[in-house]
């Protein structure tokens, strides 16, 4: 490496720890087109007499979404402030429980034993909302050809059990079928930490509900997964579609061994082709048969609203269809 | 000067009256008094701060030892329950209750579902299974949380229950409004053929298979797929099976697992039949196995636990053992059925096993009424309860949130439980020892807390973490004793004063950067960078010393009056551009050697050579950046104690002819060794509660690996990590105070060695 190469290296590579200070900064949206928001969602209504602050403890996939709903949502309400933290769905129960927030984003459903010492607490189940859709995505470097892995593929690289019945252990990308100077690489991988709601999902789906390999490397947000991919030739890492940027690349999955391949692209979500789509849930607190408080009842309308959905699609998620949002806004009004 | 001085002080102190003086005097003795309060009440505070901080560690921890407690909450017998239809009470097979174990649900032979209140035991609501018609229930299969039924019947059919009980909130009070939703029925066995025992795996509305054992000594399978297709109409595919008799002894138990792919059937002379099932073909049978120890002995029940994949099998000598698929390359099906443990032993034949929905427990009834509480993972015998001497337990089953139980015994007492059982998975063992877990090809130490579902199983080993830190502790001691001893030992020795007035301070602003700012240089500066240039690494831990010694052997040889120019102790600024000058080279040279001694890729010839992974963020990163941590700490207190050797004998000793480095190895050096020892010592027990270096510059993987190129993570750095997502009061949480506990007992040991031998070597040393 010649000394000018370094040093513009070096630049470089200050100005993508720079950006890493900066994880707010916005994703680049995947180059697919752009999904649409269903037209028949309605426009949000502004009501007056709201102020006050919010809460929002959970999800790092989240982060991003909450504070761009948080953001828009004050332009309506300039006394509202909401303040997002998001260290991994499963800080969200504790936080719930404790009442340090009133939202809890998830990235997942919340276990059995989280409902209970909610319902320890206060008599009743919490409520779980469903925001958005999201493709978890496996994430390879930018110049890797590998062109899609069935999710036994994932599950023999990324844990140590096995679960869903690959015949033997991928450790380097020659047993993937690459070949040249890819073949001999060792697999070096990268995963989110144990909070992460992802790390659950992902284990839960595309590990069989098997064990993570002592070597995935645990990132303590979904941008360090992506980052590490993008600066690591031989990566390879899971996260929410949301965070995707030039430097990697969503691989092609498919559920079976010789299964067709999907991309992770609204398309293939909502037909049910691409393997790990999920909800991203809000969960609240909602005592049955009363109402919610205004400025949380406005802020959940919001995010229903054909505003709050855009956002979601700017966040680089997918937008729920028309019926979901009709369900969850009923669970809202209703008294249940 | 100072004579007059004294003088006049001692004059004006005559002139001080005798009161004023005494005045004085209690002034001073007051003003003592206060200072010696103020003094011991601040170490006393000290004292009792930490052991008030190590009590709270404690009382966190101890629940996790505690044994599970089960209490009687109240009871009744069948005969009060049902007085006008005794016949009902009589032959009660199954039970079950509401999650908030307000409301029961007991179930009769000829098909009746009541509905019973458990704090008043009155009756709620009664419901006829329309499908039990005319039939008797023989055997019954439950789900985890007791609310989904599938009945065999003696005609051979087997009918889905669905159990609600549909807790309601009105004005902050709890009603129920239970329900029962029954309907599917399937032809398992040929009409005349009574059902003994029923398993099922999956979903009446997708897949699901049911297996029955009939009085005829038959093992029936009936398999039934649902298609779904984009536009929601299913296409419903069944097929039935008879097993080939292939088993000595009769069938006495079957068992389907959560993949719906294997089945096991236990007989009467104690053996244990797997079969491999397919959606698309008949049952495959892979092996047998014996389950039984002693002679005689015939399995009574098979049960999996929580997640479908422990299977628990009781037999009649009152022995439990739990079992799992273990990979095997040699086996036909490539897995095998493996014993793992043994769990406490009744004394009389064990009858039933109720597993718990939530974590790897189970309950276990035997025929003399005796009942334990076990749990699989950490293979704990947690609690006993009997519903009384020498009568059988007819039937039981778990409360859905593990907290409850509900017993008949066969003298028709209805007894319900309270069980307080917080931390199951916690045991020594599981902490410390090599744990068999469910899907491992070997026991194994494994730190993995959280997963995604209920049916996870926590493996909470603490033995990789300790790991860890030791890890971390020895590549930063590694780096940083010899820099920093041999550093301090050249300043206070052969350096000019001027310039070790200079150096000394610079060394400690090192000292000065937050541990966070080096953790985020380390990970994310270094460590990219570090990748890179392994081999010139290498490369240098050849060239400076040797260009080092190179420089010394010139200077030697250069003519006196050139070096005299120089002031002593300054010269060693002329390495500062030699060695500069070797990094510099070696770094130029980091491709050839790449390429020479490493094929041309250093990660991928240690990973086909020597089978090491290589990690971007890696021991040798810690041990560089947390070696620059704690360089500082060992460099001040041994140049102190270096600087600290009385003159005198560094005088005697040049004065007899020794010279400056004999004098510095033979008596410096042994008569600072206590301060030496003691600055190692601080330095080790900053590095073993470090925390934010190796946050940040390791990947955290749970590894027991010794290579340098591999990452770790420590006992500090797992608290850090995980302690926002352990619920308050949970296993997590607790296991993480341990943790903590660890840390404290290490430096605590640590420290109170360090202090012992430094004051063992002081007191050598001080004849000197």
């Amino acid at each position: 490496m010649s000394k000018r190469n370094f040093l513009a290296e070096t630049v470089n590579r200050l100005m993508l720890a720079c950006s890493l200070l900066f994880l707010l900064a916005p994703a680049i949206a995947p180059a697919q087109q752009k999904p649409v928001v269903d037209s028949k969602i309605a426009v949000y209504q502004k009501v007056s007499g709201i102020s006050g602050s919010l809460n929002s403890i959970g999800s790092d996939t989240m982060n991003n979404l909450m504070t761009y709903w948080g953001e828009a949502f004050a332009k309506y309400y300039p006394n509202i402030q909401l303040q997002v933290e998001g260290k991994g769905s499963s800080t969200a129960p504790p936080a719930l429980i404790a009442g340090t927030a009133q939202f809890g984003p998830m990235s997942r459903k919340m276990k059995a034993t989280e409902v209970d010492g909610f319902e320890k607490a206060f008599g009743y189940k919490p409520t779980a909302l469903r925001t958005s859709l999201d493709a978890l995505a496996v994430y390879v470097n930018k110049d890797n050809p590998v062109s899609g892995l069935s999710l036994l593929q994932v599950d023999a690289i990324f844990a140590k059990t096995r679960s869903g019945g690959y015949e033997k252990d991928i450790k380097a990308w020659g047993e993937l079928g690459l070949g040249g100077d890819w073949a001999n690489k060792p697999i070096s991988l990268y995963g989110r930490n144990s909070a992460s709601g992802t790390y659950g999902y992902f284990k839960k789906h595309a590990l069989f509900k098997g064990d993570y390999k002592d070597t995935v490397k645990e990132q303590p947000g979904s941008a360090s997964v992506v980052q590490g991919v993008a600066k690591d030739r031989y990566g390879i890492g899971y996260s929410g579609i949301g965070y995707i940027t030039s430097g990697v690349r969503a691989v092609p999955l498919s559920k079976k061994a010789d299964g067709e391949l999907a991309t992770a692209s609204m398309e293939n979500v909502m037909k049910g082709k691409y393997p790990l789509a999920r909800f991203l849930y809000l969960y609240i607190n909602k005592e049955p048969g009363k109402p919610l408080s205004p400025l949380v009842r406005e802020f959940l309308r919001f995010v229903f609203s054909k505003e709050g959905q855009e956002i979601v699609v700017k966040d680089g998620y997918l937008p729920l269809p028309f019926k979901v949002v009709q369900e969850e806004l009923a669970r809202l009004e209703g008294t249940n | 000067m100072q004579i007059e001085l004294g003088e006049k002080a001692v004059t004006s102190q005559r002139r001080l009256s005798d009161r004023e003086s005494r005045v004085r005097l209690m002034k001073r003795k007051l003003y003592d008094r206060i200072a010696r309060w103020v003094v011991a009440g601040g170490g006393f505070t000290i004292i009792a701060s930490i052991l008030a901080i190590l009590l709270f560690i404690l009382m966190e921890i101890a629940p996790l030892f505690r044994p599970a407690e089960v209490t009687e909450v109240n009871r009744s017998t069948v005969t009060a329950l049902f007085t006008d239809t005794p016949e009902i009470g009589a032959d009660i097979v199954a039970l079950s209750i509401d999650e908030n174990r307000e409301v029961a649900c007991l179930l009769s032979a000829g098909g009746v579902v009541q509905f019973i209140s458990l704090k008043t035991w009155q009756l709620l609501e009664s419901h006829l299974l329309p499908e039990i018609r005319g039939q008797k229930i023989t055997s019954v299969w439950q789900s985890f949380k007791s609310d989904r039924f599938v009945l065999g019947t003696d005609h051979g059919l087997a009918v889905q229950l669905h159990i609600g009980y549909n807790a309601r909130f009105f004005e902050g009070q709890r009603s129920y409004r239970p329900a029962i939703n029954s309907g599917s029925t399937w032809p398992v066995a040929p009409s005349n053929e009574r059902l003994t025992d029923v398993a099922f795996s999956g979903d009446p509305e997708e897949s699901m298979i049911i297996a029955g054992i009939s009085d005829k000594g038959r093992v029936h399978i009936f398999q039934q797929t649902k298609e779904a297709s984009l536009f929601g109409e299913a296409e419903v595919d069944s097929a039935h099976y008879q097993l080939e008799q292939i088993w000595t002894g009769k069938p006495a138990a079957v068992a389907i697992d959560g993949t719906m792919r294997n089945l096991y059937m236990g007989s009467t002379d104690g053996k244990i039949y797997h079969w491999l099932l397919s959606p698309a073909a008949a049952p495959e049978f892979v092996t047998t196995t014996k389950a039984v120890s002693g002679d005689g002995g015939g399995i009574t029940d098979l049960q999996f636990l929580l997640g479908g994949r422990t299977l628990i099998a009781a037999d009649s000598n009152g022995g439990i053992g739990a079992w799992f698929l273990v990979r095997d390359s040699i086996g036909p099906a490539g897995w095998r059925l493996t014993k793992i443990r043994d769990l406490q032993t009744h004394v009389g034949s064990v009858v039933k096993l109720a597993p718990s929905a939530r974590g790897k427990g189970f309950i276990s009834a035997d025929a003399d009424g005796n009942l334990f509480l076990h749990h699989s993972t950490s293979g704990r015998f947690l609690a006993e309860f009997s519903t009384g001497a020498g009568i059988p337990v007819k039937a039981l089953s778990f409360a859905p949130k593990a907290n409850g139980a509900l017993t008949l015994a066969a003298d028709g007492k209805l007894t319900h439980w309270n069980v307080d059982n917080p931390h199951p998975e916690a045991s020594v063992k599981s902490f410390f020892g090599k744990v068999w877990y469910e899907g491992y090809e070997e026991p194994e130490y494994v730190w993995q807390s959280t997963g995604g579902t209920d049916e996870f199983e926590p493996k909470l080993s603490l033995v990789p973490l300790l790991f860890g830190s030791l890890k971390g502790t020895l590549y930063a001691l590694v780096i940083a004793v010899p820099l920093a001893i041999f550093g301090a030992l050249f300043t206070s020795q052969f350096m000019h004063p001027g310039l070790r007035n200079k150096i000394k301070p610079t060394v400690e602003i090192m000292a000065a950067l937050p541990s966070v700012v080096l953790g985020f240089l380390g990970g994310l500066w270094l460590a990219p960078r570090i990748e890179i240039i392994i081999p010139a690494l290498l490369l240098m831990a050849v060239v400076l010393p040797l260009l080092t010694l190179l420089v010394s052997a010139l200077w030697k040889a250069l003519p006196g009056r050139y070096r005299s120019n120089v002031r002593p102790g300054v010269e060693s600024l002329v390495l500062v551009p030699v060695l500069l000058f070797g990094i510099w080279l070696s770094l130029q040279l980091n491709g050839f050697m790449e390429t020479m001694l490493f094929a041309g890729d250093f990660r991928v010839w240690l990973y086909e050579q020597a089978g090491m992974s290589f990690d971007q963020r890696n021991a040798l990163v810690v041990g560089l950046v947390m070696g620059f941590a704690i360089i500082p700490l060992i460099y001040t207190i041994s140049e102190d104690a270096f600087s600290n050797v009385p003159g005198n004998l560094v005088s005697g000793s040049l004065a007899l002819g020794a010279t400056r480095w004999q004098t510095a190895l033979k008596v410096v050096v042994p008569t600072a060794a206590a301060g030496i020892f003691s600055a190692v010592m601080i330095g080790l027990g900053r590095a073993v509660g470090e925390t934010m270096i190796v946050l940040m510059a390791t990947g955290n993987t749970p590894i027991m690996d010794w290579n340098i190129f591999n990452g770790f993570r420590t006992l500090s750095a797992n608290i850090a990590v995980e302690i926002p997502e352990a619920p308050l009061g949970g296993t997590l949480y607790r296991v993480l105070f341990l943790a903590a506990m660890l840390l404290f007992v290490i430096t605590f040991v640590v420290n109170t060695a360090a202090e012992l031998v430094r004051q063992r070597l002081r007191r050598q040393f001080q004849k000197l």
